[in-house]
């Protein structure tokens, strides 16, 4: 069986380390080069030349002339959130299948063009997400077995245990803004919009009902990095779905000590016969031992909120190991990348194409909208005209 | 709310306090309650229960609450506001049946986390 060359659009410091570490041990995938905009950051060649360096791959500065090879299949695309409407546009007009960055993008008018250009181009498309997960699988499974009667709402949650808490100054309240073009800081990101993406994408899948309405709230609780950046580190979104559904999502990120774990994943779900909760961090055994507990590892002015995987290098952090789940803690991307590739070769739709992703990006933007005016934001949201260039 | 959950409720407020009160949490900043209510229409009771509660926690009323109340009042969905940036969110349910805990309380700290579940 001959293999599916991989090209990596985005390197160091980006989800692209996880993303090529997954591909590299896929047994039907071979890495074959990192690229990205020639005219992306200095900064950004850089780490897209590390990434490239650490696999023995040439690194090309041309994503169009990385495009053009014909020994590449698949692209995995982690480019700026800033230039993602740009470029996943250009790997589905390459006719490559892509496996996206999550969230899909940072705008309602990039989203519409990715969607677009991905259906035109047939191209086989998953963005990253949770769905794959046991915790998901077992929630979906519940809804399709009947248990639960008719769903009537669903909240799910996702907060990241990572980060120094306790440095926000205790009387800011965050002034939201209704749209935003900036999305890359070395400190921060934007929490409610760059995890709050997991949950919603679960809701969709779990109820395949968009949005009609959105209540939002975004806060600056826990870290001065996300004060000082202007971005939000928690946000809450209530929504009235199609159908008659409520829904709920809080996500965000509260630092290191916050939690026994890697952070809060859950769902309930509210149904006319039964309510049922599923936790990714259960079943799960407890171990207290002589070991020391975890502490909280120095700051890291690189990555202060432990974005990355390869601040591991420069900066060691202790295990959490006295919650242990029955799955072992098992990599999500592992099976998501494979059931990614199982569509390839299958030719099958997956989970989550650009078009379901789509979704949980017209309810953040909404979201914020939401936050900025406090009051609640009608689905779909305005669109605003933009050049192709600008399209993210 | 039953007599045994309205104990159990009082009970939480104090404990919830003397957390706060002692500063373990930081400045508490969101609070997230999923609760079930094993009797169809307290659903609304008991989220006014645990609004009030927040309210006593972030020390003066909340300035917006927005409800999804479900035709069927088997849910309650209540974002809650507060002029000093902190929020509430609080989930209701009273299927005839649940797994699960009847009262799941995170709230988030500046600095700590407080979690609750019984």
């Amino acid at each position: 069986m001959s293999t599916l060359g991989v090209l990596l659009i985005g390197g160091k410091r980006s989800h692209q380390e996880s993303h090529a570490a997954v591909f590299t041990n896929h047994p039907r995938c071979r890495l074959v080069a990192v690229a990205d905009e020639a005219d992306a950051p200095h900064m950004r060649h850089d780490l897209n030349q590390e990434l490239a360096d650490d696999h023995g791959i040439p690194y090309i500065r041309d994503v169009d002339e990385a495009l053009a090879r014909t020994d590449v299949q698949i692209v995995s695309m982690c480019a700026r959130m800033e230039r993602r409407g740009v470029v996943a546009v250009k790997c589905a007009e390459a006719g490559k299948h892509v496996y996206l960055d999550k969230p899909l993008c940072g705008s309602v008018e990039a989203a519409d063009a990715i969607v677009e250009a991905m259906d035109k181009a047939g191209v086989v498309n998953q963005m990253y997400s949770s769905v794959h997960s046991g915790w998901v699988q077992r929630a979906k499974h519940a809804i399709e077995s009947g248990a639960l009667g008719t769903l009537r709402a669903i909240h799910c949650e996702e907060l990241f245990a990572k980060g120094p808490p306790g440095t926000a100054p205790a009387n800011v309240v965050r002034k939201e803004k209704e749209r935003h073009t900036e999305f890359t800081f070395p400190e921060s990101k934007r929490e409610m919009f760059d995890i709050g993406v997991y949950p919603l994408t679960v809701i969709h899948l779990l109820t395949g009902q968009k949005a009609e309405s959105v209540t939002a709230l975004t806060g600056n609780y826990f870290f001065a990095e996300h004060v000082e950046n202007d971005t939000e580190d928690f946000g809450s979104i209530s929504m009235q779905l199609e159908g008659g559904i409520s829904a709920s999502i809080i996500s965000g990120r509260f630092g290191y000590m916050s939690h026994p774990g890697g952070g809060v994943q859950r769902i309930v779900l509210v149904g006319d016969r039964a309510t049922a909760t599923f936790d990714a961090n259960r079943p799960r055994v407890e171990v207290y031992n002589t070991d020391p507990s975890f502490v909280q590892p120095d700051r890291d002015p690189f990555d202060p909120m432990r974005m990355w995987g390869s601040t591991d290098e420069r900066v060691p952090m202790m295990p959490r190991n006295r919650w242990r789940r029955l799955d072992g803690g098992r990599d999500v991307m592992v099976d998501d990348i494979a059931a990614f590739v199982d569509c390839i070769e299958s030719e099958d739709r997956p989970l989550i194409t650009a078009r379901e992703a789509a979704q949980p990006v017209e309810i953040l933007m909404a979201a914020f909208i939401s936050a900025a005016q406090n009051k609640e934001i009608q689905l779909p949201i305005p669109r605003h005209p933009v050049p192709r260039t600008q399209s993210d | 709310m039953t007599t045994t959950q309205t104990d159990h409720l009082e009970q939480l407020d104090l404990a919830v306090r003397r957390a706060i009160d002692d500063g373990s949490l930081g400045t508490p900043r969101f609070a997230r309650f999923v609760a079930y209510s094993p009797l169809n229409g307290l659903t609304t009771i008991t989220a006014n229960r645990l609004a009030a509660m927040s309210e006593g926690w972030f020390g003066r009323p909340c300035a917006s609450r927005t409800t999804r109340r479900n035709p069927t009042g088997v849910s309650v969905t209540d974002l809650l506001k507060w002029p000093g940036g902190q929020g509430a969110l609080i989930v209701v349910s009273s299927s005839p049946q649940a797994t699960g805990a009847s009262i799941d309380l995170m709230l988030l700290g500046s600095r700590g986390v407080l979690y609750h579940e019984a």
